[in-house]
């Protein structure tokens, strides 16, 4: 049997100072911290994690938070925006509570047949909401889609579909932007990924308020390790398999230039926390243990929405 | 200090100015987009940036006392924002001012207070107002209290874009009507545009009616 990607694992994005994304992403997206740790590669850093309450693969997002990181903005090569899925019947209910907020969104506008919203988090990043049919008693029910950025869409939609097993489900130009919308078999969260091509011309800066990376999810180590195999034949060599705390991560990036990780299921972000309790301490690496207070003295407090 | 991005043509060498206002938590890269997308390369684009990108913490519904002193800060950035067009040789006659909500209401406002504009664009938008009127909870604005517009500027012959959904969460219709009245009581050109339906947005008719305008400027 072929293999195929069920979906999104998580999203690594990039923003200002921590404190204003955690009260968006906990306060105004009611998302749960599920882990505080910091950046493995600079630990004077966080690196905040926000899922569903159970830091289920296909609900995370996870920021970098650069006190000093200078403004972003998307462009070719990056992936541009992520798009919750919000369940069926509660799109009207964030509009309203939104405007309730005076928090301003743009929208709704029409996406292949579905109502998309979009605001902008702290750091300017569009966020958008996509009303689906899905049943869930959370306020969002993990991720819908992202938007990869691409000044050329044919190499990175055969990458997805020959190799990922994504199919194609929708292709639509408006404005003078093109949308080609891939989808995952199954029902996965995030199992969508549009590619988008602009005439509008745009240089991409990383920055505050940009994506750095996606991952797709790979089900089990062994599954991983297919994946890599079946990459570096195809011509895309990955990074070796390096141990995230949370999850095993594989990294190469895709022909447009978008950075693609492969992330694994397990462990999860239960490993190292009650389930109840997740992302209430600041946990570390073995590593960086023996530098806990220093760490700690660097890191600005944080105070999470309840 | 306010961060003020510029796009499109040179002020000097342009043919008209266009002030841009972000709505709140946007910021002035993303209203300098809608610059863009009208796609008028003789025209100079400025787009200051509110300080948090939001032009004041509330409903622009919420009571003056509140709102006076966003407004004026806001009224000042615009204010700035202009005199950078000025400088550059640009005259009042050719420098218009277009906003997306926060700051649709941040430009109509200016218009009516300051006037001397090409035109004005408030994309789901109202008018803030000029002090609290008598009167209860209004359901007709979400059970804000109603506000007086006194202007005493001379806006004849202005062209003046209102854009709003029949059900915009942050703007009642009834703000927007309003709006359109205080302008045409004054000598404007309102164009009133009323999108059927649950919405806030800037909308193909909206993007329509700046083309139009700005390209007989």
């Amino acid at each position: 049997m072929t293999r195929k990607i069920p979906g999104l694992h998580h999203v690594t994005a990039i923003s200002g100072p921590p404190q204003a994304n955690l009260a968006f992403y906990t306060g105004r997206l009611r998302q749960r911290l599920v882990k505080k740790t910091v950046n493995f590669d600079d630990p004077g850093t966080y690196h905040l994690y926000y899922g569903d309450s159970a830091g289920s693969p296909g609900t995370i997002l996870t920021f970098f938070p650069f006190a000093d990181a200078g403004p972003g903005r998307a462009g070719p090569g990056m992936a541009s925006a992520y798009a919750y899925a919000v369940p069926k019947g509660g799109f009207d209910g964030w509009m309203e509570s939104l405007a309730l907020d005076a928090v301003d969104f743009d929208g709704p506008t029409e996406r292949f047949g579905q109502r998309v919203l979009t605001l902008r988090d702290p750091d300017g990043a569009p966020v958008e909401l996509v009303e689906t049919a899905r049943d869930s008693d959370a306020p969002l029910d993990g991720f819908h889609s992202v938007t990869l950025w691409e000044s050329d869409i044919a190499p990175t939609a055969r990458l997805l579909t020959e190799i990922f097993g994504y199919v194609e489900t929708g292709h639509e130009t408006a404005g003078g932007t093109e949308r080609l919308r891939l989808q995952a078999p199954g029902d996965a969260r995030g199992a969508v990924i549009d590619l988008m091509r602009s005439d509008a011309p745009s240089i991409g800066r990383q920055g505050a308020g940009t994506i750095h990376h996606i991952a797709f999810r790979a089900e089990t180590d062994a599954i991983q390790r297919d994946w890599m195999d079946k990459l570096a034949s195809a011509g895309h060599p990955t990074t070796p398999v390096i141990d995230r705390q949370y999850f095993n991560a594989i990294y190469f990036r895709e022909p447009g230039g978008v950075l693609f990780e492969i992330a694994t299921d397990p462990p999860g972000f239960a490993v190292d926390e009650d389930p109840a309790h997740l992302g209430e301490a600041l946990m570390l690496p073995a590593k960086y243990e023996p530098y806990r207070d220093r760490i700690e003295k660097v890191l600005p407090p944080l105070q999470v929405a309840r | 200090m306010t961060r003020v991005l510029r796009a499109g043509a040179s002020p000097d060498t342009a043919r008209m100015g266009l002030v841009l206002l972000h709505g709140r938590g946007a910021g002035a890269e993303d209203i300098l987009g809608l610059g863009a997308a009208l796609g008028l390369p003789d025209i100079a684009l400025v787009a200051p940036e509110a300080p948090g990108r939001s032009w004041w913490p509330t409903s622009f519904l919420a009571p003056m006392g509140g709102m006076a002193p966003h407004v004026d800060a806001g009224l000042a950035a615009v204010d700035e924002a202009i005199a950078t067009l000025l400088t550059a040789g640009l005259t009042p006659d050719r420098i218009a001012l277009a906003g997306f909500s926060q700051g649709g209401c941040l430009a109509l406002e200016y218009a009516a207070r300051r006037g001397g504009l090409a035109a004005v664009f408030g994309l789901s938008a109202g008018l803030v107002g000029t002090s609290d009127a008598m009167g209860g909870p209004d359901a007709a604005l979400y059970g804000a209290m109603p506000k007086r517009f006194a202007y005493d500027t001379d806006l004849t012959g202005l062209p003046v874009t209102i854009t709003v959904h029949t059900q915009d969460p942050h703007i009642p219709l009834k703000r927007a009507e309003d709006s359109a009245t205080v302008f045409r009581d004054r000598g404007a050109l309102v164009d009133l545009q009323v999108t059927q339906g649950a919405g806030h947005s800037v909308t193909e008719g909206g993007i329509r009616a700046m083309r139009a305008i700005l390209n007989k400027g």
